[in-house]
């Protein structure tokens, strides 16, 4: 069932087997795979049901280190948490992403991609994927266009497929189910501001929460898990110390540490020797076939990547059209006509209305050029001149001129291709895991009385040199498949970071699993050291940033917990 | 047969005249004159894209190409509202001088068609005028709304223009003497003879 937070009775205690704290992804699954069991869940979510400037205020917080997006903007405080802005791109973890990696220190997970498949097919399902199949070979079947023609040896490409939008939010998705489940109270508005402990440290008592309406309540439970997201995670363990300063699972002044995102930037340019190459389409947000959107990127073999003794790096692949299209297919019309493209789902009737507004509008592109108030369009002398003089490249380049962005996206779903000017090679990071990128308490409160998290975004030189040797090689490879020619934009191994340099929205290793406590904040079953009752879910607990995005495979950690917490306590 | 020689035949259209005369025509059906239209829209066409282009000639081009000769960078939209207000003038002399002294416009006498009063004289040029009005102006105001408010204004313009030609349409199908709401504020009637085989089934 659902609650209201401001309607507990005030100072009262609210027992349960199991409290999590946290109504995201990994709250929303955790408490999802607790439902039908003995156990009595309360989940506390910060955020309603919809978005509160107020709520989401309490996020903000300062940022050091290397330039970050403001803190209140990189998450989203509400039901299902920061999947309301998810992007949706969707790939798991392979077995190299849990191995160690002797040059890559920090690297290894203590469990290894055995202890996560079984969860990985439901995972998918929570998150809405289409399909389980990974595989290149079958989406290179089912796709229009193909990938680069490297030398598989050297360069590899990996799929991902995209979420549809209207499917992203847990919070959207799962809002009934959670109302359904007979022993799980989700309390809406409820803010944890401590996790009190016992005398000597090592079990969590109790939750303290408080409203902004000035309401406070206590949640005592047999269990309890952290569930807020990887820079609230360290926030709330590092806040809970009026016992012991130091907070909760921070015996060896690790939470905090280890701070990883998936950073980006444009790193090099593809100039094409043919205009219409077709392959940077494979890798670019398209329809495939039936099968859903898809996202691909290039990365360098695990054996090369190994024999090189680098950071893996992602390439994403952007089209930089010519002309009029650069513009066009990027354009919220554009956008309102794929998203209306993609069919109606469950997308609510304001959000259809104004898309086919947008779409309708632009359809009509084509009458700002023909002569008015005639009962047949014609268009002007001029247009028409230029019609007549141009080329059939030319033309082509009209387009999305004369007929409007929809049309520009049809044509090139109908002809598969537009002329490029260039291709952007963005480059995305797995980093080394680096102990000085943290999240720590500010001295600022927020309006609650809690420190504000500060964060203090570090990356290592080895990561720039790791993107720089990536592109020689990608470079070597274009250069060898007669495809164009490739200019780094790295400049150098010591090259300062670009103004361009930012992250993916991806909070991780901030509570580390290790099985070694000096290394680690929680265990291989997300268990916070030193303590008996206390865990840990979400991308906080990733020792590594990995090949693939976090979502699925947190969702997949976390059904992983819902099985140990069942089994420990039923 | 002459103009005058047609009129004369032309029996006066008061429903005990059209029981007690068989007439010697039959009123033009909406297929008809829909044809009629659009060979008259295909002949205005041409005619003000001809102005359109004199006006480019002497005032510039009401589109302005990017330095390249790419990308349409601006509209002159002084220039636009020029051409529509010529299209509309040239509507209103071509519809208005056709009824009035051809009896029909070259789209309609190419189909044989005729236009008269309802008395089978020929409209005078208040009513041709009229008959207008209901006709041409509304294509006149799309045109100037497409103009100063582009994008979603067009689609309103054009929906606007389509659903006045529907009703145009539904009223001379719907008439038993196939006059529109436009010839019934005018008083018209547009006729067509019968073949005398026609007329012998």
């Amino acid at each position: 069932m659902i609650a209201d937070a401001h309607s507990v009775p005030a100072r009262s205690s609210i027992q349960a087997d199991v409290c999590i704290i946290g109504g995201g992804a990994a709250g929303i699954t955790l408490a999802l795979s607790l439902a039908g069991t003995p156990l009595q869940v309360a989940l506390l979510e910060s955020g309603g049901e919809a978005f509160d400037a107020d709520t989401q205020r309490l996020y903000d917080g300062p940022v050091t280190g290397l330039p970050y997006f403001p803190l209140e903007t990189a998450r989203l405080r509400l039901l299902g948490g920061s999947t309301n802005h998810w992007g949706g791109v969707s790939r798991p973890f392979d077995e190299t992403d849990f191995e160690r990696q002797d040059w890559i220190p920090g690297s290894g997970w203590p469990i290894g991609l055995d202890d996560v498949t079984p969860h990985y097919e439901r995972a998918r399902e929570l998150c809405q994927v289409k399909t389980g199949d990974w595989d290149l070979e079958t989406w290179v079947d089912r796709d229009r266009y193909e990938p680069f023609p490297f030398d598989p040896e050297r360069v590899v490409t990996r799929v991902a497929q995209i979420v549809p939008k209207d499917r992203r939010s847990f919070g959207e998705a799962y809002r009934s189910d959670l109302e359904q489940a007979a022993n799980v109270t989700a309390y809406l508005g409820a803010n944890v501001t401590e996790i009190e402990v016992d005398d000597d440290g090592t079990s969590a008592t109790r939750a303290d929460v408080a409203t902004l309406d000035g309401n406070a309540f206590t949640v005592a439970a047999r269990t309890f898990v952290v569930a807020v997201g990887g820079i609230e995670n360290p926030r709330l363990l590092l806040a809970s110390n009026s016992r012991f300063p130091e907070g909760l699972g921070n015996r060896h002044d690790l939470v905090g540490r280890y701070f990883l995102e998936h950073p980006r930037f444009a790193a090099g340019v593809l100039v094409p020797f043919d205009s219409h190459l077709s392959s940077p389409f494979f890798y670019n947000d398209h329809d495939v076939a039936g099968s859903g959107r898809t996202e691909s990127y290039l990365a360098l073999s695990r054996e090369l990547q190994e024999a090189e003794e680098l950071d893996e790096v992602q390439i994403r692949v952007e089209p930089v059209y010519q002309g009029s299209f650069e513009h066009a297919l990027d354009s919220d019309d554009a956008d309102a006509f794929r998203d209306l493209a993609d069919g109606l789902g469950d997308r609510d009737i304001g959000e259809v209305g104004r898309n086919l507004k947008a779409v309708a509008g632009d359809m009509m592109t084509w009458q700002g050029f023909a002569i008015p108030g005639l009962p047949i369009p014609v268009p002007y002398p001029e247009v028409i001149g230029k019609v007549v003089d141009s080329s059939s490249a030319e033309l082509e380049q009209m387009i999305p001129d004369f007929l409007g962005d929809a049309a520009a996206v049809a044509y090139r779903n109908v002809i598969g291709t537009v002329p490029l000017e260039s291709v952007r090679l963005i480059a995305r990071i797995n980093p080394v895991p680096n102990p000085e990128s943290r999240v720590t308490l500010s001295d600022e409160r927020d309006a609650l009385g809690m420190p504000r998290a500060e964060l203090d975004w570090q990356l290592s030189q080895f990561d720039m040199a790791s993107v720089r040797r990536t592109f020689e090689i990608l470079g070597s490879e274009i250069g060898q498949a007669g495809i164009g020619r490739l200019r780094i934009l790295v400049e150098s191994t010591d090259a300062p970071w670009p103004d361009d340099l930012s992250g993916g929205w991806h909070h991780m290793g901030t509570t580390r699993m290790s099985d070694d406590p000096t290394k680690g904040v929680v265990d291989r079953n997300l268990q916070v050291h030193g303590m008996s009752n206390l865990y840990v879910a979400g991308s906080s607990v990733f020792p590594t940033s990995g090949s693939g995005t976090p979502t699925m495979t947190l969702v997949a950690l976390t059904l992983r917990l819902a099985e140990h917490i069942v089994k420990r306590m039923t | 047969m002459d103009d005058a020689g047609l009129t004369a035949t032309a029996v006066v259209l008061s429903s005990e005249a059209s029981q007690a005369h068989e007439p010697p025509f039959a009123y033009a059906d909406a297929p008809n004159r829909m044809v009629a239209y659009a060979l008259d829209a295909i002949l205005l066409t041409v005619l003000v894209l001809a102005v359109s282009i004199v006006i480019s000639i002497a005032f510039g081009p009401v589109v302005e190409f990017d330095s390249d000769g790419s990308t349409p960078i601006e509209l002159n939209r002084g220039l636009a509202l020029l051409d529509v207000l010529a299209a509309t003038a040239f509507s209103l002399a071509y519809f208005v001088c056709s009824w009035r002294w051809l009896l029909g416009t070259p789209g309609q006498r190419a189909l044989r068609m005729r236009l008269t009063s309802e008395d089978g004289t020929p409209l005078t040029l208040a009513r041709s005028i009229v008959r207008w009005l209901s006709l041409g102006l509304p294509l006149g105001l799309a045109g100037i709304l497409v103009v100063v408010l582009p994008g979603f204004g067009d689609l309103i313009a054009d929906l606007a223009v389509l659903a006045c030609y529907a009703v145009l349409l539904a009223t001379i199908a719907r008439s038993p003497t196939k006059q529109g709401w436009h010839d019934r504020l005018a008083s018209s009637i547009v006729v067509k003879p019968v073949r005398m085989a026609d007329r012998d089934r």
